[in-house]
């Protein structure tokens, strides 16, 4: 119903939070239940939609 | 000793004579009964304008409101006017600047504003005490004709739709408008601080969406169609349209009391639960780091979604050594909760280690 555009997708180190690019705009998201922002990115990933690119190694 | 008040007229919200019945004293509280944040349109934080698009949509200009496009054509103007009826400074107005005459059957634009659930336990929702609410607000549009509002019930597993409508019958004219939704006796609201009702008006929509039940409350996952059902009007068919709105309040009971206007600052620190921004300093500890310690206004509703630019370029950080401004790449860690972010960042791109650098931080916990 909210829709959202949700581009390069990855997560950071040790997963903590996913560098996202949404409606246009780079952002970190935490990933935590409740932000819109990691909400909307897990549900794509479990539609099968989204993919989250795994963390740069060091 | 007794008391006795003597009222020689009662005026309601639009100006016309009243009778005791529309003080609304009954049922809605006295103070801070506007449910909705921001009704007057005065905070815009992240700008008086934005050009929205189906690529770019969301929270872009009037805090608290955002809005949807499921169109791939239309372009249109979000912008805080100051255009308004007596009593107000602003509105929000959409004007479209890339027309869609030819409206597909998916297509959809709408405005929305969703209110937290544990805002709202004391509608009762889903027992047989629910209570009704009523909505009421100013708008004025060039395109007259019949206009689809809806209740969308985030919380529950059919999210339960109560599908209404209003009229805009004068074209350029403020005109007042005021809808009761009866209490959903069925639908929950849960006691967090998830998005629990979204308060939609449609500007566009498609045949996939209009065509439903009307003025009941129903499932929209079982039929789409009741999401808009009585939209049957198209703001983005030409350029030369417009439409406008403000002085939306949303109160219990079923009666439409004047708007209460309330401080910028107070409406201000509601907003910033959702969104704020800050421009802040901070030194590199090293070539790789900084340390921040940025303590939000008010507690935020979620832990935020950050994001930063500097004049007006995204990513970019301000030295003010040399006054360049650096981008970034690959940061490693920012730690943004409820309250604020005290922690180091850690970045794949070398800063100058005890150089002073700032940009402008944004936190976004919108529902």
């Amino acid at each position: 119903m909210d829709e959202m555009n949700i581009t390069s997708v990855q997560y950071t180190e040790n997963n903590l939070q996913i560098i996202a690019t949404v409606d246009g705009q780079n952002m970190i998201v935490p990933t935590e239940v409740g932000n819109r922002h990691y909400d909307e990115i897990m549900r794509q990933v479990d539609a099968g939609t989204l993919t989250i690119q795994e963390a740069d190694s060091e | 000793m007794s008391s006795i008040i003597k009222v020689d007229t009662i005026q309601k919200a639009d100006g016309t004579a009243g009778t005791v019945q529309d003080l609304g004293l009954a049922t809605g509280a006295l103070s801070h009964r506007n449910l909705i944040h921001n009704g007057d349109m005065r905070i815009a934080q992240r700008g008086t304008s934005a050009s929205i698009s189906s690529s770019n949509i969301g929270y872009k200009s009037v805090d608290r409101f955002r809005v949807n496009v499921v169109d791939s054509t239309c372009v249109f103007n979000l912008s805080k006017d100051t255009d308004a009826p007596a009593g107000f400074s602003n509105s929000l107005k959409v004007v479209p600047t890339t027309a869609d005459s030819s409206v597909g059957a998916s297509d959809r634009v709408d405005l929305q504003q969703k209110i937290e659930g544990q805002n709202l336990q004391h509608l009762n929702y889903g027992t047989s005490s629910a209570k009704d609410l009523t909505i009421s607000f100013w708008v004025k549009s060039n395109v007259t004709g019949t206009y689809g509002f809806c209740v969308y019930g985030y919380d529950q597993a059919d999210r339960n739709t109560y599908s209404t409508s209003y009229s805009i019958s004068s074209s350029g004219t403020w005109e007042y408008k005021t809808i009761t939704i009866p209490g959903d006796t069925n639908g929950n609201i849960d006691n967090n601080t998830g998005g629990a009702l979204g308060f939609i008006w449609g500007l566009m929509s498609g045949t996939n969406n209009t065509g439903g039940t009307t003025d009941a409350w129903s499932s929209y996952l079982d039929d789409n169609s009741v999401f808009l059902a009585a939209h049957n009007v198209n703001v983005m068919s030409s350029t030369s349209n417009y439409w406008q709105i403000t002085g939306v309040q949303l109160e219990v009971g079923s009666v439409a009391t004047p708007f209460e206007h309330i401080s910028y600052g107070e409406e201000l620190a509601r907003c910033q639960r959702y969104y704020w921004k800050s421009y802040s300093a901070f030194s590199a500890d090293s070539t790789t780091s900084f340390l921040i310690n940025l303590q939000y206004p008010t507690t935020m509703r979620a832990s935020p979604s950050v994001s930063w630019s500097y004049g007006g370029v995204a990513d970019n950080f301000y030295r003010l050594s040399d006054a360049t401004t650096p981008g970034y790449s690959s940061p490693n860690g920012l730690f943004a909760g409820i309250d604020g972010i005290s922690t180091t960042y850690k970045f794949g791109t070398s800063f100058t280690t005890g150089a002073t650098y700032a940009t402008y931080w944004t936190m976004d916990a919108e529902m």
